[in-house]
């Protein structure tokens, strides 16, 4: 299991896209989560994002990685919600854990409402 | 002819239960007034968070001295964690606190105030969004009262009840 720690990357997480500044959601998840996904899920290992020690979350940054990730389609959303757990120990991050699952799912009915 | 001791007797034991009476309900009055200004203390802060999340949506970023705007939006995320930090200290001060839907209501609140093009550059304004957060607020303070509403009254029954059972007489065994 690889756990991935987002206070590891960023104490203050930014925004939404690359060029709105530094720790965006797209930067984290496309330079780290994404690579250490399919890294994981070669080895059919998971991967565990804990979203806690970090001076509060914009829900845009939830958004673009959560959200985002099942966008790209980088893997098939069945693998996703395999591979990937979003966890928050703290009662301040629970509610970021519930959106960021809110998110994965919101965009996944998106997508399978197109098809 | 009454025994001398029974008048001093019983003042002394009425006076002991005019205490006990009064205690009872100043310390129900100290936990519902307690709960009261905790709840409007949230309230105040969440139509605050609200408030000031609306004037954010209202900018247009593409014309607007960004430092301004970058203000706004460690506020905004300061606020949300505030806002949480309270709804917890809520919960120790009272567990038996029943809000309905609170989960959802947090959610959609920190969505609306923070989510879509919160951060972005050069994003245009947003009313929907700027509407979005007041529904939201309007929403979770109204559930806030209503579990205020209903703390109270259960306490009201509870204290009601408990005093019938001390006034009716104990049951014997089989």
């Amino acid at each position: 299991m690889t756990t991935l720690r987002v206070r590891d990357y960023a104490v203050a997480p930014g925004g939404r896209y690359r060029k709105d500044g530094p720790f965006s959601g797209e930067e984290f998840r496309d330079d780290i989560l994404v690579p250490q996904l399919l890294a994981a899920a070669d080895r059919n290992e998971d991967v565990v994002v804990e979203l806690d020690g970090v001076a509060g979350y914009g829900s845009s940054f939830l958004e673009e990685v959560f959200g985002g990730l099942v966008r790209r389609g980088v893997m098939a959303q069945q693998d996703i919600g395999r591979v990937l757990s979003v966890l928050a120990t703290g009662r301040l991050f629970k509610p970021y854990e519930m959106l960021a699952q809110r998110y994965m799912q919101a965009e996944q009915q998106r997508m399978a409402a197109q098809v | 002819m009454l025994p001398v001791w029974v008048v001093p007797l019983v003042t002394f034991a009425s006076a002991v239960l005019a205490s006990l009476v009064a205690f009872g309900v100043q310390r129900w009055r100290y936990r519902t007034d307690r709960l009261a200004a905790a709840i409007d203390s949230l309230c105040n802060e969440i139509n605050s968070a609200a408030d000031k999340a609306t004037a954010y949506w209202l900018i247009d970023d593409t014309a607007q001295d960004r430092g301004k705007i970058r203000l706004a939006e460690f506020e905004l995320v300061g606020r949300q964690s505030r806002i949480q930090e309270l709804i917890g200290a809520l919960d120790v001060q009272d567990e038996k606190l029943v809000v309905v839907d609170l989960n959802e209501l947090v959610l959609e609140l920190l969505d609306a105030m923070t989510g879509g093009g919160f951060r972005v550059a050069d994003r245009p304004l947003d009313l929907d969004r700027a509407a979005r957060v007041q529904a939201a607020a309007a929403r979770l303070n109204g559930a806030l009262r209503v579990a205020l509403s209903r703390r109270v009254r259960g306490w009201e029954w509870r204290a009601a009840l408990s005093r019938l059972g001390r006034l009716l007489p104990k049951r014997s065994g089989p």
